[in-house]
């Protein structure tokens, strides 16, 4: 009876295991109209790098004066929600789409926690007066270009209780483009997410 | 008896027929598309920002009775048609208030975006 019972037990684990493999599905993140999540989706990261991007380039504030392409380093860029985020899932799609609207350029070699990517550094370091590198195609003192202008930012939650069951969660994307000759912030912005749901969802 | 029950048959059978019916799309202007009913386009204009980058504004009117939730976005093309992958075509959700105007501004991903075209999906009829 109890090997019957096993087995029986067995067969179900392995039907729910069947049931969940055959749940999974590719999302089309282009027409994706799925169930709002209580957490940050891939969906607020794109709304809002989407608005911001919009309103950088609406301010005029990457209109460099002087012709041609500002060069922006991102600076600090604080999680300030009780959830684990990349910040990146925001700064890199803000940083494609300026790259690509041909005002701005990012540099790699200056950010706010070092060097983004310390090749710039390394190969100045590892490679120059090593007589196994030709030295005529090693980087020159004095080449890398210093940004013009910045990107520093902030992700808040704050959860409000709504009643006795239910809990409003607040996400809030600051954002700021300050210029570094002067130190003034040229373009400032906050952009919103509120989500409205059941207490036992909201499970932080 | 008989046409009490015929008329309700009728009238089950013509809800039943509006339910089956799918949003069509329709074009009110040249730039904008719109899949649903109830919402009338009144002006639709553009101009390029300081720097040259094109700004689109669609201004509108819902005339449905209730509050509807609808989804938006603006599809940027260049010189050539060729359309561009932009973050900023990211469809936007917002609700329309029942027989209240609207207004929608679409900033372009840069200055070889020349051309667009605007989507307004209804997702709830009432």
């Amino acid at each position: 009876m109890t090997v019957f019972r096993n087995i029986v037990l067995l067969g179900c684990l392995f039907g729910y295991e069947a049931v969940l493999a055959a749940s999974t599905e590719k999302v089309d993140a282009r027409i994706d109209r799925g169930e709002t999540t209580v957490g940050l989706d891939y969906r607020d990261f794109e709304d809002a790098a989407a608005d911001a991007v919009q309103s950088i380039i609406a301010s005029g504030a990457v209109n460099n004066p002087a012709g041609g392409r500002y060069v922006m380093m991102i600076s600090r860029i604080v999680n300030d929600t009780m959830q684990r985020i990349d910040t990146d899932q925001l700064i890199k799609k803000i940083r494609i789409e300026l790259l690509n609207s041909g005002k701005v350029v990012v540099t790699t070699a200056v950010s706010g926690a070092g060097a983004e990517d310390s090749a710039s550094f390394d190969v100045r370091e590892d490679v120059r007066g090593n007589d196994e590198f030709d030295q005529s195609r090693v980087q020159r003192k004095g080449t890398l270009v210093a940004p013009d202008i910045s990107l520093s930012g902030k992700i808040m939650q704050r959860n409000i209780s709504v009643g006795s069951r239910k809990q409003q969660v607040e996400y809030y994307f600051q954002l700021s483009l300050t210029d570094l000759e002067t130190g003034l912030a040229t373009w400032e912005n906050e952009f919103p997410i509120i989500k409205r749901t059941t207490n036992r969802r909201a499970g932080w | 008896m008989k046409n009490i029950l015929r008329v309700s048959a009728l009238f089950i059978g013509s809800l039943m027929l509006a339910g089956c019916k799918t949003s069509e799309a329709f074009n009110s202007h040249p730039n904008v598309v719109v899949y649903g009913s109830h919402i009338q386009i009144e002006r639709v204009s553009d101009h390029a920002l300081e720097g040259g980058i094109k700004q689109a504004v669609v201004t509108g009117k819902s005339t449905a009775r209730h509050d509807r939730p609808i989804r938006y976005r603006a599809l940027w093309s260049d010189s050539e048609g060729r359309p561009i992958k932009t973050v900023v075509s990211t469809w936007g959700e917002m609700t329309l208030a029942g027989r209240r105007p609207f207004n929608m501004e679409f900033v372009a991903p840069g200055n070889r975006a020349r051309a667009y075209q605007v989507e307004i999906e209804v997702l709830e009829e009432n």
